[in-house]
């Protein structure tokens, strides 16, 4: 049977013409249509794999999204055999058109840019039809043919990190460049764990320089971190006292406070500005707000995990800092689209449709297929001075007095090690005198109440374990008025059953509060809290299993969705011991205790009091 | 209450000939008018240059549509020029057809409606009022990336 002209396809899907698509955010081709689209990868030589993706057809005239049974095949491969192989008559005209490109680039793999707009305006929608991680779009003709040549051009320039991301962040990657390239900016919304700081690197380093990087203290370190790690080629330094010029293909990593303060970050003409976390900015009368708009730069990027795209206001803050012309001055954005702002309805439909290109906001449900059920995030953080000051000074304390021997010894090193912990938490736990502020003294405390912000935002429920009561109680109030309205529920072993039962309870409804804080010994291992799609460790379990058994009170039978597990490693302190011990790998733990992941509290007890201030201070700060 | 119409001068422009200034008593038909754009029951199908075909969802769903005239060469040049000569036509110059049959001198609900929901339109996109008048639309730069589902062409999803 043939489609016919008008676009109205004759029958179910499963019966037609054979088509191939190619999925631009998984850089695989899909086989659809027909009776059998595994014998239709076949026929070419090809082995597929079975699945089922989203793509958009038209049904009576109309465009329509819908899961299509498909044999999805890797690109390289697809691109050979359809170069050797001539289609049998009768397949879709996209067959064909994919085998136009597939000669061109057997004959050469690098295409001139007109040989590839030519062949990417033979290529039908059926050609380039998944719908987007974006859920509202589908790649054009000119990405998928772009997207494609890259795959098997083993010779291509892109940066080294290049290789390193998901094929999701390769898209990513290469729309921000192109939004540099068009507008001159774009924000990259994509949702949390989805990896929006690799794909801004891979950006940065595809440029010149020098680029400027705004962040929250609390993913300065992690910036610089990451970026020595993906692309060592780039200088990194920390915005600071002696900061001077930067150098052309230089990073700096500095904070809002510092955007706020230096006049060298302002005087300076950057390549390309990143602001992460960019719903800092979302109050446009704000200094900050003020100071990142003016900042002169070839390209804006600004990241954010948050949904911007119904908060009318949000966006234009946002927006105003990527690309200024596109929404106009903050008045005439107002009056332009009051009605949008009364009630949204069509109105922000149409807003969207205005800001969409310069907008990617992906979900996780939306990606899914590239992720495993469950995402693990281990957030690296840098610790204050006063984590470090009280750190090296619980150190001093416990080893200059000695910790003594037998029973004792034992005795006194947990002890020290709960002290340490603590510390990383949060160091009002173990103040002598509570001065009652808490912000800005833990990096682990401020990471996660920002992570939680953003989870809230999104329309997302958390579950937070800690094995500390007074730390639970203090997060639970910190919560009110920065994450939540009324303080977090806290479930721990003071409370009734009767009482826990009733906060699960509540907890287990759509409209219940968003943030559960929880003891894990309290919460038993009976309770199912798929609510939940996100798990946050306040602190760190010695034994891996235990904080598994926490984690898997979200990820277990019954949840549908991803799982993101964070954990949080303050540098230099116990906290990367622990994460060293939980990967099993032969760090410095293992080495200096044995057997990792055994009774690692019992060898550190046995170690003698020099070799335990090593371990403990190992990692460097 | 928040003036959700004509927000911007080319939208109340629009807004003035739904509601014109010199209307002395107050017009029942604009109350449910303004009620039926506000809940979205007015769908724009065409707006080109001395047109517009719109559906509205009131009780049945009516068809409305409006013709009015371009602007002439001379007022053309001046647009081009920068210099509007009058963005709006002359009230007496407006057609308005509509499917309820009601439609006489006295403007019915469902086209004040569609007059109205084309102000706020305008509001949203200030260049779609000359356009309407014949000004030539320079080519917005498409989004050479991504295609809105809703804007891919089903005849040429095959082919």
């Amino acid at each position: 049977m043939r489609a016919v002209g008008s676009g109205c396809y004759p029958g179910p899907v499963g019966i037609g013409d054979v088509q191939l698509s190619f999925l631009v955010e998984r850089e695989v081709f899909a086989w659809w249509g027909g009776d059998d689209p595994l014998g239709a990868a076949r026929a070419v030589g090809l082995d597929a794999d079975a699945d089922s993706v989203a793509l958009v057809r038209p049904e009576d005239g109309v465009m329509t999204v819908g899961p299509v049974s498909v044999a999805v095949s890797p690109a390289e491969p697809t691109i050979a055999a359809l170069a050797a192989a001539v289609p049998p008559d009768g397949w879709g005209r996209s067959v064909r058109a994919w085998r136009d490109v597939a000669v061109a680039l057997d004959a050469g793999p690098v295409l001139a840019d007109d040989d590839r707009a030519r062949l990417a305006a033979g290529l039908p929608v059926a050609a380039h039809a998944g719908v987007g991680a974006d859920g509202a779009t589908v790649w054009t003709a000119r990405v998928a043919v772009d997207t494609a040549a890259r795959l098997v051009d083993a010779a291509s320039d892109a940066p080294s990190v290049w290789p390193r991301l998901r094929p999701y962040q390769r898209a990513g990657a290469q729309w921000l460049h192109s939004r540099l390239d068009e507008a001159g900016g774009a924000l990259l919304a994509d949702e949390m764990g989805l990896g929006k700081t690799v794909q801004a690197i891979a950006v940065l380093a595809s440029r010149s320089g020098p680029h400027l990087v705004v962040c929250p203290a609390s993913v300065a370190g992690t910036w610089h971190r990451e970026i020595l790690r993906f692309a060592p080629e780039l200088g990194v330094v920390e915005h600071g006292s002696r900061a001077g010029r930067p150098r052309p293909g230089a990073v700096v990593v500095a904070t809002y406070g510092q955007l706020r303060a230096a006049a060298v970050l302002a005087d300076t003409s950057w390549d390309v500005v990143v602001l992460d976390e960019a719903q800092q900015i979302k109050n446009p009368d704000t200094a900050t707000s003020r100071r990142a708009r003016s900042l002169v730069a070839r390209g804006r990027i600004a990241l954010s995990g948050t949904p911007v795209e119904n908060r009318l206001d949000d966006l234009w803050a946002l927006l105003a800092f990527t690309t200024p012309e596109v929404l106009g001055t903050r008045s005439s954005f107002r009056r332009r689209f009051a009605g949008a702002r009364a009630g949204g309805g069509a109105a922000a439909g149409r807003v969207a449709a205005l800001v969409g290109p310069h907008l990617l906001r992906r979900r996780k449900a939306e990606v899914a297929t590239e992720l495993p059920a469950r995402l693990d995030l281990a957030h690296g953080l840098d610790p204050t001075d006063e984590q470090r000051r009280l750190h090296r000074a619980a150190l001093d304390d416990a080893l200059g007095h000695g910790l003594g021997a037998g029973r004792d010894r034992r005795g006194r090193v947990l002890a020290l090690l709960t002290r340490l912990k603590q510390i990383c938490v949060q160091p009002a736990l173990v103040a002598e005198t509570v001065d009652g502020g808490l912000d800005g003294r833990s990096a682990s405390w401020d990471r996660l109440t920002e992570l939680l912000g953003e989870i809230v935002d999104n329309g997302d429920a958390a579950l937070v374990f800690t094995q500390y009561r007074r730390a639970g109680e203090l997060l639970a109030a910190h919560l009110a008025g920065r994450v939540t309205d009324a303080p977090a529920p806290f479930l721990h072993g003071g409370l009734s059953r009767a009482r826990r039962e009733r906060l699960v309870e509540e907890f287990s409804h759509d409209d219940g509060p968003p943030v559960l804080v929880l003891s894990l010994r309290a919460a038993g291992t009976g309770l199912t809290l798929t609510r939940a799609t996100h798990v946050l460790h306040l602190d760190r379990w010695w034994n891996p299993a235990v904080e598994a058994q926490a984690s898997d009170r979200a990820h277990r039978i019954g949840q549908t969705r991803t799982v993101t597990v964070h954990t949080f490693a303050t540098r230099g302190t116990v906290e990367v011991l622990i994460a060293d011990l939980h990967r099993d790998k032969r760090g410095i733990a293992s080495a200096a205790l044995g057997e990792a992941g055994g009774d690692a509290v019992g060898a550190l007890t046995r170690l003698g009091d020099e070799e335990l201030r090593a371990v403990l201070e190992a990692a460097p700060c | 209450m928040l003036n959700e119409f004509g927000t911007t001068e080319r939208g109340r422009a629009w807004l003035r000939l739904a509601e014109p200034l010199r209307v002395v008593r107050p017009n029942p038909h604009l109350v449910s008018a303004r009620s039926l754009a506000r809940s979205d029951r007015v769908e724009l199908r065409r707006t080109v240059p001395g047109r517009i075909e719109a559906t509205v969802a009131d009780r049945r769903t009516v068809e409305v549509e409006l013709t009015f005239p371009l602007w002439d060469d001379a007022e053309l040049a001046a647009a081009r020029g920068g210099e509007f000569p009058g963005l709006v036509p002359d009230d007496g110059s407006v057609r308005a057809r509509c499917g309820c049959g009601r439609s006489g001198d006295a403007r019915c609900r469902h086209v004040l409606a569609t007059l109205i929901e084309l102000a706020r339109r305008v509001d949203e996109s200030p260049e779609l009022a000359p356009a309407l008048r014949g000004l030539e639309v320079s080519g917005a730069a498409a989004d050479p990336t991504r295609i809105r589902i809703a804007d891919l062409d089903p005849s040429a999803f095959w082919t």
